[in-house]
């Protein structure tokens, strides 16, 4: 089964967490990884968790129901590029090192990204931007990934 | 669970909605999602029961979300009640070949939705007639046994009412199941019938005489019973019903009570949620219900209402039972009446 990100913008009001919980909780899927935050001021919740295509499609559009959920979107948390981008923003923040241990695959792609963009020293900057712009919360796929 | 009401805005749906959160059956943390037809009147009674829901069960009402359209549809149950009914004004003739013709459509773009866009854990509960077509279709879509025709549970609840009514005893205490069509041709199995508490043989004897009524012409019955509907006089088309044998009861009771305007909304809803209870509970029930079968009964394949064993994963088997010559002869002819409506869809 698939490690998946769920990225959720939602509208701030007390027990919004408690909706989306238990919409996981009420099927049996436990949830890996939460992260409250904002992205361009949005309040947003980002949801880690493992589940089957479908199940995943279905809690999706349960969640895209909820009165106080406004945006969906499902970040393909294992495609290469994307976590390898993710580790390249942990990088620049001064990942931890053991963090890093066992996902030696995605550092040496990672290591490609930054090495196809030294060339324009401004590249890697942008394409983190536009992922940043696409709404991707590079931390959380990458802590994701590493639990 | 959550549970979704398709054609919440009708007479049936509304109160299927209404009755589900006022027996508590859906919890505070699951999803109640009324689904009507985008841009439709239906809808905006969908959005108005919300609000009147809310006024009247705030204390204990789960969310509520109103849904336009099957691309929008998301539930684990999904009662399915939308589509067009028979008017109540009885000079306005609606066929079965009508309606089907009519709900057939409807029947088809949800039933396509759920197969897109659903888990195939989805149980399917067909309220809107023809009952069979209903379940015919969205069989096509979903798995046969998580598809649901309400019509033989439905007509078993009125058949035990019938028998109880002649007995005077309360519905409780009466057993028996109807089988086939949810229509003309549905056969009431008197082999299944018992009544606890009365003793074998005086119940025997009484079943007997009820049996020996025989059977009633319901075309010319539904003509009478609807002329005096139309009349005005209602008591006196109870009162022909009364006086007609139990099987013929079953069938026209429901039609005088349409007519009346009083519709079977109460009724039905009731019944759709006792069987939506069932599933909810998880217990597993012996009932009666329309199902794509599979050579599982009499070696038929097709659709039909037969016994089957009900779970919260929609229909675990078909519940073998021994019927008498004359019910297995009348439950094949039931069966060919109905594909051969079926087969013009």
């Amino acid at each position: 089964m698939k490690k998946r990100i769920v990225q959720l913008t939602v509208r701030n009001r007390s027990g919004i967490l408690n909706q989306l919980t238990d919409t996981f909780a009420e099927r049996g899927i436990s949830l890996d990884h939460v992260l409250c935050t904002a992205v361009h001021t949005e309040p947003t919740v980002v949801l880690g968790f493992t589940a089957p295509d479908a199940v995943a499609h279905h809690l999706c559009r349960v969640l895209g129901r909820l009165p106080d959920v406004t945006s969906v979107q499902e970040i393909d948390a294992e495609a290469p590029t994307v976590r390898s981008f993710a580790l390249v923003a942990l990088k620049r923040e001064g990942l931890d090192a053991d963090l890093l241990e066992g996902f030696q695959v995605i550092a040496e792609e990672a290591d490609r990204v930054i090495a196809d963009c030294a060339d324009t020293p401004r590249g890697l900057d942008a394409r983190l931007a536009a992922l940043e712009e696409r709404g991707l919360l590079l931390r959380a796929i990458a802590t994701s990934a590493a639990i | 669970m959550d549970v979704a009401v398709v054609g919440a805005g009708g007479d049936i749906g509304r109160q299927i909605a209404t009755q589900l959160v006022e027996e508590g059956l859906i919890a505070a943390h699951d999803r109640l999602q009324l689904v009507e037809a985008p841009n439709s009147d239906g809808l905006n009674v969908a959005l108005g029961l919300r609000s009147d829901l809310a006024d009247a069960f705030g204390e204990t009402l789960p969310q509520v979300d109103v849904g336009a359209g099957p691309d929008d549809l998301v539930a684990d149950v999904v009662i399915f009640a939308a589509g067009a009914t028979v008017p109540c004004d009885p000079a306005a003739v609606r066929t079965r070949e009508d309606l089907g013709e009519a709900n057939a459509p409807v029947f088809e773009s949800y039933a396509a939705a759920l197969e897109k866009d659903g888990t195939g854990g989805e149980i399917v509960i067909v309220v809107s007639n023809p009952v069979e077509l209903g379940v015919a279709i969205f069989a096509r879509h979903v798995e046969r046994h998580r598809v649901i025709g309400m019509g033989s549970f439905l007509d078993t609840i009125r058949f035990r009412n019938e028998i109880a009514r002649s007995l005077a005893v309360r519905r409780q205490r009466v057993r028996g199941l109807v089988i086939g069509e949810h229509g003309p041709h549905m056969l009431p199995l008197w082999s299944t019938v018992s009544v606890q508490g009365m003793g074998e043989e005086l119940a025997a004897q009484k079943l007997g005489a009820l049996m020996a009524e025989g059977e009633a012409d319901l075309a010319a019955e539904l003509r009478n019973a609807a002329r005096q509907v139309a009349a005005g006089d209602i008591e006196a088309a109870y009162a022909q019903v009364d006086r007609l044998p139990v099987a013929a009861r079953v069938a026209l009771r429901p039609y005088v009570t349409h007519f009346t305007g009083a519709k079977t909304a109460l009724g039905t809803a009731q019944i759709v949620v006792r069987l939506t209870r069932t599933i909810l509970s998880g217990n597993d029930t012996l009932a009666a219900c329309q199902m794509r079968i599979e050579g599982e009964f009499l070696g038929l394949t097709g659709t039909i209402g037969v016994p089957v064993l009900m779970s919260n994963a929609g229909i675990v088997r078909v519940e073998p039972l021994e019927l008498t010559d004359d019910e297995t002869a009348r439950f094949r002819s039931s069966f060919a009446a109905v594909q051969e409506f079926l087969a013009r869809f």
